[in-house]
């Protein structure tokens, strides 16, 4: 018989946005939730060109439009 | 909407302006071939395992100099207001990310949960260990499963760890099951989160409405074409389950079952080696999932020169999107391609339920023995978390 796989219920506990400051670490625990007044929390994701990292900081200076979206 | 804002800003064409795309998407080529076709110059950084926690898209927000949030909301027509509104200087410095993280040795020195997320993060994301790095993201997240079993994004990032390793060079079935089953818990443990539940659909049935996901990719390369372009390839082909035609399964089908059958000599997986994954990864009773069935080459090669792959299947506890599946022959005389096929099934209030069937195949073997072949095979259905092993 060839078998599916099965999961298991979990309970929600999510922990999301990462931010790093200069020499320490922390792993803050909010969906993504940017407030009006508040920094926009730092990030890096890689580029979908060549996977170069894109950090939205190296934008200061600037205006940013940012748009979340998806190709789907 | 992002066309919109991109004609805007084409119109408007502002000098203190920058524009960032963040694309929920687990293959790059495919928003690559997007961009392409949209013909957008503004970068577009990949977020394939939802690091920074969106929850829904699309999500535009206007930020200003200083990196303070100024919109949530931004819509086109109020980009001009906002392009010259002069926001103060915020009295601290928004914090910068640091560059220079060594997440292995953070792991390793503070094994928490958080950081040996963020070691599987960095992996998937920016491929550390090159093509380790899906093994490397995979132990460490079910390290950090360890430390806190129920949480939904590690779950998530998990089965997205697996389904990148079977994309990109496992091809294996057992870890797109993985996948399947870990979007599943992660679904489970926040059915809100929508990038999460467009993951499970990707791959499974439309559970509310018939979305399309990729059915611009036809219309992208015919005009990518047209302009004499050559569009960006896609690395990994579409599933059925990615386009839009698959999403009004009919239950009441009436395939014809293949006759004459009984008497063809049986392939007990020695030739073709059938696996098959469930996606979401269990069911529950009036819910529908996808079952996609995949067909491996061991001791043979596909005989295209003769009638091509069929596959029939039944069920007793359930109904299904179709009875007889088809595999076309390709144009060349033999091949080794593993075969996907996939259908839909609803499940009725049976305890138990599988799919019953059998596959018909031409093969040769590499000497040259060429034979048709029938294999039979039964698919156990999971209900429900309660059912499972």
């Amino acid at each position: 018989m060839i078998r599916t796989h099965t999961t298991a219920p979990a309970i929600f506990f999510a922990f999301a946005v990462i931010t790093l400051l200069a020499n320490e670490s922390r792993a803050q625990t909010a969906s993504y939730a940017p407030k009006v007044g508040q920094p926009h929390v730092d990030f890096i994701l890689p580029s979908i060109d060549d996977g170069s990292p894109i950090q939205l900081s190296d934008y200061r200076g600037k205006k940013v439009l940012l748009m979340h979206f998806a190709s789907w | 909407m992002v066309p919109v804002w991109h004609a805007t800003i084409k119109e408007l064409a502002p000098e203190n302006l920058a524009v960032l795309g963040v694309v929920q998407e687990q293959h790059s080529e495919r928003t690559k071939l997007y961009k392409q076709w949209k013909q957008y110059d503004f970068p577009i950084a990949q977020d394939s395992i939802t690091k920074l926690g969106a929850a829904v898209v699309p999500i535009f927000i206007g930020i200003d100099e200083y990196g303070i949030v100024q919109n949530t909301k931004l819509r086109p027509n109020g980009l001009a207001k906002f392009l010259k509104t002069k926001f103060d200087a915020p009295e601290t410095a928004s914090p910068v990310m640091g560059k220079e993280t060594n997440f292995a040795e953070l792991a390793e020195e503070d094994p928490t949960a958080e950081n040996l997320c963020m070691l599987g993060d960095q992996e998937m994301l920016f491929r550390d260990s090159g093509m380790k790095c899906h093994d490397k993201a995979i132990e460490a997240y079910k390290a950090a499963l360890e430390k806190n079993p129920n949480n939904g994004t590690i779950l998530f990032r998990l089965g997205a760890a697996y389904r990148q390793r079977y994309d990109e060079h496992s091809h294996d079935d057992a870890d797109f099951d993985m996948a399947s089953k870990y979007w599943t818990m992660a679904l489970d443990s926040n059915p809100g989160q929508y990038i999460w539940r467009r993951r499970i659909e990707q791959y499974g049935p439309r559970l509310q409405k018939p979305y399309p996901f990729y059915d611009w990719v036809g219309t992208a390369i015919k005009e990518i074409k047209e302009r004499g372009e050559t569009p960006i390839a896609l690395t990994v082909d579409l599933t059925q389950s990615e386009l839009a035609n698959r999403s009004t399964p009919n239950y009441s089908n009436e395939d014809a079952k293949p006759e004459s059958t009984e008497e063809v000599s049986r392939d007990g997986g020695t030739f073709i080696l059938i696996e098959s994954t469930m996606v979401p990864g269990y069911v529950e009773a009036e819910k529908p999932a996808t079952i996609h069935m995949r067909l491996v080459p061991k001791g043979a090669k596909w005989n295209n020169e003769s009638t091509p792959l069929t596959v029939w299947i039944e069920s007793e506890g359930a109904k299904l999107s179709k009875h007889l599946l088809t595999f076309d022959n390709p144009n060349q005389p033999d091949s080794k391609e593993n075969r996907s096929l996939e259908f839909d099934i609803l499940v009725g209030k049976a305890d138990k339920c599988s799919v019953k069937g059998f596959a018909l195949y031409n093969v040769c073997t590499e000497d040259g023995v060429c034979m048709y072949r029938r294999q039979d095979f039964e698919i156990e259905v999971p209900q429900t978390a309660n059912s499972q092993d």
